[in-house]
């Protein structure tokens, strides 16, 4: 943690990773262009000044709306009252997948709940499944009569 | 802005490279995005489905940008998106009023410090 900036208020930890915006950057833009590394961290810059423009906007829709907690919906308009609606399409299908995922990961998660077994048990299940699978594929390799 | 629309989605040039795009993740990390969003004092509990929304927006955002800068760059003929790309970038698209203070336009500004009001940030990298 990188307290050694913090009598000027600015927190390395409050910046974007270095790295996962260059990454981004060179994907958007042509092999053969570049782009100066302190061009990358205005980007951060402004990129971190978004974030600030959009939660605080999001926060006034989230009390106009009476609620407690800013939801998604919120950002969504927010997005849209400053100008961004080009972005809600793409943000919307992102969430949807998100949240997909999300629930496929606690059916998986409640399937293995619902066969009983500890970790173990299903461990040695899993074991002897490798097994039987590759004794298969060793007769399987040989010559069939 | 579809001259280079080569899956013809709408998006001009490297959008191609969004096809492959995982949309169920984000590549900023989910924690420091909350941590950004929660310094501003004001900003009441936001839920996590939100600070994913954030952040998916953020790349967006991010990923406009650098191209809005690098088309004027391209404009000049030049291979290295610089400093007044990004100026040419927030006095070319209304929405990037907000970047004002953070680029001043005096194009002499070029440097490590790279920000009007705020306190330069080394670049550690």
């Amino acid at each position: 943690m990188s307290s050694s900036d913090l009598a000027g208020g600015i927190d390395e930890d409050l910046s974007l990773p270095k790295a996962t915006v260059t990454k981004l950057v060179n994907e958007m833009l042509p092999d053969d262009i570049s782009c100066a590394k302190e061009t990358r961290d205005l980007l951060i810059d402004c990129c971190v000044e978004f974030i600030h423009l959009v939660s605080s906007e999001a926060n006034e829709v989230c009390e106009k709306d009476s609620r407690k907690t800013i939801g998604p919906e919120h950002v969504i308009t927010a997005l849209q009252r400053l100008g961004f609606e080009d972005y809600i399409a793409e943000v919307r299908d992102s969430w949807d997948e998100h949240k997909e995922s999300q629930k496929e990961r606690e059916k998986r998660g409640k399937r293995m709940e619902k066969t009983g077994m500890t970790d173990e048990e299903m461990a040695r299940a899993q074991e002897e499944m490798f097994a039987q699978a590759r004794l298969r594929m060793q007769q399987s390799s040989q010559p069939n009569q | 802005m579809a001259e280079n629309d080569d899956n013809g989605d709408g998006e001009s040039g490297a959008a191609t490279a969004g096809d492959a795009r995982d949309l169920t993740t984000t590549v900023f990390p989910h924690a420091r995005i909350r941590k950004i969003i929660r310094a501003d004092p004001d900003v009441n509990i936001i839920s996590a489905d939100a600070v994913f929304v954030v952040a998916k927006a953020a790349e967006l955002f991010l990923e406009k940008l650098s191209w809005v800068a690098y088309e004027t760059a391209n404009g000049e003929r030049r291979r290295t998106v610089q400093y007044r790309d990004l100026v040419a970038a927030v006095e070319s698209v209304d929405e990037y009023f907000f970047l004002e203070d953070i680029l001043p336009s005096n194009p002499k500004y070029v440097g490590k410090e790279g920000g009007g009001a705020r306190k330069g940030k080394n670049a550690t990298d």
